[in-house]
């Protein structure tokens, strides 16, 4: 499921051998800290597939699982420049060349006059692409996910903090070895999502 | 009673506009509808398409005789006022006339035609003119009416001799009518013949007229006469004047003498401002001083006036004079006192005038010198009439205070009133006969100096109708007289002994609008009595107390166009005051009353008040107030219901237009003004300047540093082989108004009201603005000359690099080829930005929809070449692009290339003195780009870089080097 | 439940620089509840106020049909004042909605931590005046059904807009900072929504906030992403909030009209709307903390930091008005002059120079003192003292400028109509509107950010 982005080299290659895909676990925590403790323990064992959750984001975490800003900020780069030729190049096209005309005496292509909508269309345009990359890099929206019907997973955006492990990792195909692992960390509970 | 008149007789609202007018209420009022109503019934089958008379008429010489449809045409007629005729050409689109020019052919209009020619064309197609002949209540029918003036009918109730029989006439100089007239009293020898008009010119009983050849005088004395703005013959005074001003060898000098505040004093060199009771004191100093100044022995002593600078300014202008004796003139005001008007002729003749600079012609005037001819109160006095046919004129309204019309409309059983309205004195008539406009009727008139014209018709009666022609034939015994056939047995009795025979000259005079030499002989002197009547004695003013003086409005006249929306919002010459009439006071006065302009005023004399609101004129004579005739009116007239105050109802007939000794209190009621220029003064700024004889307009700038002028930054685009650019000479500007009228006629300009007109909303595209030109404001304006006051036509300035284009967010307004601030009507979405931005504030907006109540009577008038603009765009002068288009196709069908002075705009047109130039500035001879080079030329707000294509040549102040001191400087005269 | 440690520790934190930008106790269950509890409020006072301004909005939407239909001479505009209240209401509205990303973009970059528990209102506050602000230009046309004529699009008349003008410009700048700010605030929005789907009851709720949740679950992926683009569109709209109101202030500073042509007027507009916008905030969320008890989230530091922006602004502003008359008098033209020196403190509006000098210079002065900074009626009627001063600041600068400008013979005065009020009164009415259904269906505060924020100050402790 959610590997999307995050795969790596190694997933593809168990997925050629044709393993079946580990069964996922999940694991609450009290707290942040735990949570990050957990995670990078879990990286340490040599899980591969693991995911966190949390109401806030925990400091740590995202560094500790490897997450990068993936490629939001080139996209809005290209956006902005994108709008930049649009915003002049529609203005240089209605005045200068599809139907210039004598308005008090200023020149058809008149460059000062043309940068503030240049401006506006660079911000938009780059906005925009901000926006959509992260939704686009999210697979957002997407309603639903195994996860959401975890009884007790809702605290998740409240103040409860949940390891997920699993999916394509061959480490968690020994469904209780993992289980005790979590456990060892201090999960308030283990659930095997069904 | 037609539908007309009862939809109109609940008259509740104060007052009523015409459709185009912005007005609250349901989107048609039921008013509206029943005029509508009207107008449907009487007008099935007019709307757009020919309504050609049935006889025939013929166009102007210069026109192509055969029709081509969309195309327009020119007729030669002649419009009479109080009597006198100026000829004109009216342009027919389809058979509709839509606008009324001047007839170059024509001694009082040379071309030119003033507010009241080019407003007419409005008055045709008034929906509140009269449209059934009525007798009682009921409505009537012409035969009726031919039955009551039948013959044995009428000999049998005046007599056999036709002792009942009246006839009220208004002047008239109609060579037909006096042929009637005489006709009538052959057959009713005993029958009186009364003239009434309130401001007819005036007979001196040897029915002398002065005919003053201005194109040569150097210097220029007018007594109170406003002879460049008001009179039947100003048109072509105003050009001659305007000539010699213009003239090599300095400009002439004009000093007036007046009590008000008019057009003609504003443009003189010197002014003096008297009270109406002091003037034969001051004709007489005058005529003393001159007879000193040459020398003559037997001058009798000068009667001193008052103050001793009044006398320094006679003695000034009669050593001006003197020395100027054979080129100078000397005019007396046509509502002077005879005393005064013989003491000009006396004048004149000392100064030696006669047959150099003034001649003299007899009156062509019905009655002039003729004592069998009665006046208004004879014909009050009379007893035992039976039949009273009053022929044009509203007496009962505009008769003089103490002489009782309506009582003697009660006393006579038969009242037949021939009228374009039901007005006051129609419905104190047993009968009403709806009179036909000029443009619609078969006639003959002579002007001022006797030259006879011919009027024709345009268009055939849109209410049905008759004219007083008719009715006198019908008197003097004829069945079924037409005016058609009346006027040619007419001239065919006169002209037929001519070689050329009836026909040519029938259809010459047609064609030219003027019948040739038929004007008066000149004559070269008038006799002056040898004893002067010694002048009365000024009135001593009484504390308390004012001098009242009546003139006629310069817009509405004695009432007559008191339902002309265009007279009525246009902005009095000297106050801007539109949509009704105020008593101008001096600042003195005013301070003196403790009054400001808008506070009501209760002016009394001799039982009589007037409630009237207050306005502050520099200028106007101290302890005077001057009040405009033709207001306060209630007849069927519904855009002139209301409006105003009726002034004449305070004078009698021993002082019909200045009263003395009335008192004044102030009632504690305020109005607001309709005034389109609340603001004079110049506040350090220079649209309008003024320099001496021969100065060039300053290069300096108020402050004496050189102009600071922005620089165009960027090289100007190519253009077209025809740049159109225009001139205003400030010095031969009097602001008398005719352009805009012409403009609003032209070019479809709606009317707003006086609600519009005081939120700032007029749609005016030309303008004329007034500034006290003085350094010292205050200290002119409360000087006995009064302020110096320059008029300045102002309207859109077509700038090459203009203000208003590159602000315009869809570029609905963008700049044409040939130099054209272009105005796109269909692309504006009325962002108003450009109005912001327009340094000249020429540009208008249709803040509603000033057309939505236009009737089908009204959208007759309107010029189909030019739009009618809709709801929330912006809108301004164009440079009536139309005409010049048209010019264009004219010239490239004739496969020749358009001269540059070959187009003209409608208000270069109009103007009397020429002081609009219109043409191109490219290509040989064009007379805008020579009077650009000008040394007076300048461009107003030029130091904002605008590049107006509209110059300004500067106002010359001639002034006399004794009186110099007399007035402080004007910036510019300062600065150059 | 949270660890006693981490609550003992915030409760113990001393009031370090001033005062604690956050003092509440409660662990991050109890808070999520407490914030979310004026989602469907029923309370008493939210109702008479909902029918107050829903009666206003009603007859903004009458006066606008009126407008529409007899024309824009229902208002009281004329020549040579060709704009006025239309386009006062929308220089004001379109101010207000400064602050809003003032504090949210501005504060971030800056890491500012007291932005955390005002921002989502300051933002919803800046789109509803936005809404407001859009309105106006498009009204106060003549042809309002044409407005789209502005915009570039291939039509069959063949021509185009004029991007000489700034007409054009506004649109561009006013599209574009309204979408930018709806998109920074639904995305600082959604963990929220999420934490409103999984907490509130109710089926239909959780599925409506469920929907608009996107699926947000709260991964280390989501978070991290989630703050590179919220960084990022940051970084996008602080320009914004430079860059709209310079070029709303182009809409006068291009003419040659004295009184509009100055090359202050940007950063001057600037200025003074984020100067009316951070007053709206005082006079938002003063009684907002109040009727919802959140004083220990929206904490004294807040209202403290927002007083002392307030008075830097209005000492900027101060400057502003001070170069505007200097580099009037400075020029030497006449007209400049006259516009500057003598008709705004002597001429027909003198009234509102004066008044505009005594609001918006004054006023601010007393946030020098402390105790004034804490006075909550204080900072509540300076909030709203501010607001007006700045409404008139620009009636001044439209109106007193257009009444007099070039040539003394087109001089006329200005006077609204009841139809002005009326629609000025209206759009108030929809601001209000707007903000109470805010309050009633929106999490008001950040709640992921306050829950951050909480343990990071813990975490902050020696």
């Amino acid at each position: 499921m959610s590997r999307g982005p995050h795969g790596t080299a190694r997933d593809a290659r168990d997925e050629a051998r044709g393993d079946a895909p580990a069964p996922l676990q999940l694991a609450e925590f009290a707290t942040g800290d735990e949570l990050r403790a957990a995670v990078e323990r879990l990286r340490a064992l040599g899980y591969r597939d693991v995911e966190a959750y949390s109401p806030y984001p925990v400091p740590g975490v995202a560094e500790a699982l490897g997450r990068g800003r993936g490629g939001i900020p080139l996209v809005t780069l290209l956006g902005g420049l994108a709008g930049a030729a649009i915003g002049y190049g529609v203005q240089w096209y209605t005045q200068a060349w599809s139907y210039p005309l004598n308005i008090g005496g200023r020149p058809s292509n008149a460059v000062p006059a043309f940068i503030p909508a240049t401006f506006e269309a660079t911000v938009l345009c780059a906005a925009l692409a901000a926006f959509l990359a992260l939704l686009a890099g999210l697979r957002l929206p997407r309603l639903w996910h195994p996860e959401l019907g975890v009884p007790g997973f809702e605290r998740a955006t409240v103040d409860r903090f949940w390891v997920r492990v699993g999916g394509r990792d061959r480490r968690a195909a020994d469904v209780a070895l993992t289980r005790r692992e979590l456990e060892g960390l201090g999960a308030v509970r283990v659930v095997e999502v069904a | 009673m037609s539908d007309e008149q009862r939809a109109t007789s609940d008259g509740r609202r104060p007052a009523e506009f015409p459709p185009g007018v912005a007005r609250p209420g349901p989107v048609l009022s039921r008013r509206d509808f029943v005029r509508l109503l009207g107008a449907s019934a009487a007008l099935a089958g007019v709307y757009g398409c020919s309504r050609r008379p049935d006889e025939l008429i013929l166009p102007y010489v210069h026109q192509p005789p055969e029709l081509t449809p969309g195309v327009p045409q020119y007729y030669a007629t002649a419009m009479t006022l109080d009597g006198l005729a100026t000829g004109l050409l009216v342009e027919s689109h389809d058979g509709r006339p839509t606008k009324v020019e001047g007839n170059p052919d024509h001694p009082a209009s040379l071309g030119a035609a003033g507010v009241h020619e080019q407003a007419s064309v409005l008055q045709l197609y008034d929906p509140h003119r009269s449209r059934h002949v009525r007798h009682g209540a009921q409505q009537a029918d012409w035969d009726a009416v031919a039955r009551l003036l039948a013959p044995v009918a009428l000999g049998q109730r005046v007599g056999a001799r036709g002792e009942g029989l009246r006839l009220l006439l208004e002047p008239t100089a109609s060579p037909l009518t006096v042929a009637l007239l005489a006709r009538v009293r052959e057959r009713w020898p005993a029958a009186g013949v009364h003239v009434h008009a309130p401001f007819a010119a005036p007979d001196d009983g040897d029915a002398l007229l002065p005919l003053p050849d201005l194109t040569r005088a150097d210097v220029v004395l007018a007594l109170d006469a406003d002879f460049l703005a008001s009179g039947p013959f100003h048109l072509r005074w105003a050009h001659d004047w305007a000539v010699r001003r213009g003239a090599g060898g300095g400009p002439s000098r004009l000093y007036v003498v007046e009590s008000g505040f008019t057009p003609t004093g504003a443009t003189a060199d010197h002014r003096l401002a008297v009270r109406p009771g002091e003037l034969e004191t001051v004709a007489a100093a005058l005529l003393a001083g001159v007879r000193a100044a040459r020398g003559v022995t037997s001058a009798p002593t000068a009667p001193t006036t008052a103050d001793e600078a009044t006398t320094a300014w006679l003695r000034a202008a009669a050593r001006d004079l003197a020395a100027a004796a054979g080129r100078c003139v000397v005019v007396a005001g046509p509502r002077q006192s005879a005393t005064v008007r013989l003491l000009a002729r006396a004048l004149n003749a000392e100064l030696g005038n006669e047959g150099r600079t003034m001649w003299y012609v007899r009156s062509p005037l019905l009655g002039a010198g003729d004592a069998s001819v009665g006046s208004l109160a004879d014909l009050a006095a009379a007893r035992d009439v039976d039949t009273l046919l009053v022929l044009g004129g509203n007496p009962v309204y505009d008769a003089p205070a103490d002489v009782d019309v309506a009582g003697l409309l009660r006393r006579v059983p038969n009242t037949v009133h021939l009228g374009l309205y039901e007005d006051e004195t129609a419905r104190a008539c047993a009968w009403h006969v709806p009179a036909l406009h000029y443009l619609e009727r078969w006639g003959d008139a002579r002007a001022y100096d006797g030259t006879a014209s011919l009027v024709q018709p345009l268009v055939a009666p849109l209410f049905g109708g008759h004219c007083a022609d008719e009715l006198l034939a019908l008197v003097a015994g004829e069945a079924t007289p037409r005016a058609h056939d009346l006027l040619q047995t007419h001239w065919r009795g006169r002209a037929g002994d001519r070689a050329s025979g009836f026909d040519a000259f029938w259809r010459e005079a047609l064609r030219r609008g003027v019948i040739a030499d038929s004007a008066a002989p000149r004559a070269a002197s008038a006799p002056v009595p040898a004893v002067v009547p010694p002048p009365a004695a000024p009135p001593r003013a009484a504390a308390g107390t004012l001098e009242v003086v009546l003139a006629p409005c310069p817009k509405v006249h004695d009432g007559r166009f008191a339902d002309n929306a265009w007279l009525q919002e246009l902005p009095e010459p000297m106050t801007t005051l539109t949509w009704g009439n105020a008593a101008q006071l001096s600042p003195a006065t005013a301070a003196r009353l403790g009054v400001e302009s808008g506070d009501e005023l209760a002016l009394g004399a001799g039982g009589r008040t007037v409630r009237v609101p207050a306005i502050v004129v520099p200028g106007v004579a101290d302890g005077v107030a001057v009040l405009h005739a033709g207001y306060g009116r209630d007849g069927a007239e519904e855009t002139a219901r209301g409006v105003g105050v009726r002034a004449q109802g305070l004078f009698p007939r021993a002082a019909r237009y200045a009263l003395a000794g009335v008192t004044v209190a102030r009632t504690g009621a305020h109005h607001e003004l309709a005034l389109t220029q609340p603001h004079w003064r110049l506040h350090g700024r220079e649209p309008v300047r003024v320099v001496a004889p021969g100065q060039p307009v300053a290069r300096e700038d108020a402050a004496g540093g050189t102009r600071r002028r922005a620089l165009p930054l960027y090289e100007r685009q190519p253009g077209a082989p025809h740049q159109w650019a225009m001139t205003i000479d400030l010095d031969r500007c009097t602001g008398c108004g005719a352009c805009m009228v012409a403009c609003q006629a032209e070019n479809n300009v709606p009317v707003v009201g006086p609600e519009g007109v005081r939120d700032g909303r007029e749609m005016h595209w030309l303008r004329i603005d007034r500034y006290y030109a003085d350094a010292a404001t205050d200290a002119a304006a409360a000087a006995p000359a009064g302020p110096l006051s320059v008029a300045q036509p102002m309207l859109c300035q077509h700038c090459e690099d203009a203000p208003c284009e590159y602000v315009c967010p869809v570029e609905a307004t963008v700049h044409s080829s040939d130099g054209l601030n272009e105005m796109v009507y269909n692309r504006c979405v009325g962002t108003r930005f450009c109005s912001n931005n327009c340094p000249y504030k020429v540009r208008r907006f249709n803040w509603f929809d000033y057309n939505r109540d236009l009737g089908d009577v009204e959208a007759l008038q309107r010029n189909p070449d030019v739009t009618v603009r809709e709801r929330g765009v912006m809108e301004k002068c164009t440079f009536c692009v139309q005409r010049i288009r048209e010019a264009e196709i004219r010239a490239s069908v004739e496969g020749r290339t358009l001269g540059p002075n070959e187009v003209t705009t409608a208000c270069a047109q109009a103007c009397p003195t020429r002081a609009i130039v219109f043409g191109s500035l490219t290509g040989a001879g064009s007379e805008v780009a020579r009077l650009r080079e000008d040394p007076r030329a300048y461009a107003v707000l030029d130091e904002l870089g605008t590049e107006p294509r509209v110059r300004y040549l500067a106002r010359v102040r001639n002034a006399n080097p004794a009186l110099a001191a007399s007035r402080a400087p004007s910036a510019s005269e300062a600065a150059t | 439940m949270t660890p006693p440690a981490e609550a003992a520790a915030v409760r113990a934190a001393p009031p370090e620089r001033g005062w604690p930008v956050l003092r509440t106790t409660a662990g991050d269950a109890e808070l999520t509840d407490r914030l979310l509890a004026p989602i469907g409020t029923t309370a008493r006072w939210w109702w008479i106020l909902f029918a107050l301004s829903g009666a206003l909005t009603l007859l903004y939407v009458a006066l606008i049909g009126y407008t529409v239909a007899r024309g824009i001479g229902t208002w009281g505009n004329d020549i040579p004042v060709a704009w006025a209240f239309g386009i006062i209401n929308f220089v004001w509205w379109i101010g207000i909605g400064h602050a809003g990303t003032f504090i949210s973009a501005f504060l971030l970059l800056l890491n500012q931590k007291w932005r955390a528990s005002v921002n989502r209102l300051a933002e919803a506050m800046t789109i509803f005046a936005l809404v407001n602000a859009g309105i106006f230009p498009i009204l106060h046309l003549g042809r309002p059904w044409f407005a789209y004529w502005l915009v570039p699009y291939p039509s069959a008349l063949g021509v185009w807009p004029n991007f000489l003008s700034s007409l054009p410009w506004d649109v561009a700048a006013v599209t574009t900072y309204f979408t930018v700010s709806l998109v920074f605030w639904y995305l600082g929005l959604v963990p929220d929504l999420a934490t409103a789907r999984d907490r509130l009851s109710g089926t239909w709720r959780r599925r409506v906030y469920g929907i608009l949740a996107l699926g947000w679950r709260g991964t280390a992926t989501e978070w991290r992403r989630y703050h590179v683009a919220y960084g990022l569109l940051a970084g996008l709209a602080a320009p914004l909030v430079v860059s709209v109101h310079s070029v709303v202030s182009l809409d006068f500073a291009i003419a040659q009209l004295p009184g509009w042509h100055s090359t202050i007027f940007p950063p001057y507009f600037v200025v003074g709307a984020i100067y009316s916008g951070l007053a709206m905030v005082l006079v938002l969320v003063i009684p907002v903390r109040h009727v919802f008890g959140l004083q220990d989230v929206i904490t004294e530091r807040h209202l403290q930091c927002t007083a002392k922006l307030l008075l830097a602004m209005g000492l900027m502003l101060a400057y502003s008005y001070g170069v505007e008359q200097f580099s009037a008098w400075y020029s030497g033209d006449v007209y400049e002059r006259y516009a500057f020196l003598a008709a705004r403190p002597r001429g027909p509006y003198a009234w509102a120079f004066w008044a505009t000098l005594a609001l918006n210079l004054v006023t601010p002065q007393l946030f020098w003192w402390e105790r004034w900074r804490r006075s909550l009626p204080a900072l509540f009627t300076a909030g709203v003292l501010v607001l007006v001063g700045m409404w008139l600041e620009r009636f001044l600068i439209i109106v007193a400028s257009l009444n007099r400008d070039f040539l003394p013979s087109s001089w006329h005065l200005y006077a609204p109509t009841w139809v002005d009020l009326g629609i000025l009164a209206g759009s108030l009415g929809l601001f209000a509107l707007l903000i109470l259904l805010f309050l009633r269906f929106v999490p008001l505060v950040a709640l992921s950010e306050v829950k951050q924020l909480r343990h990071e100050l813990a975490r902050e402790r020696p």
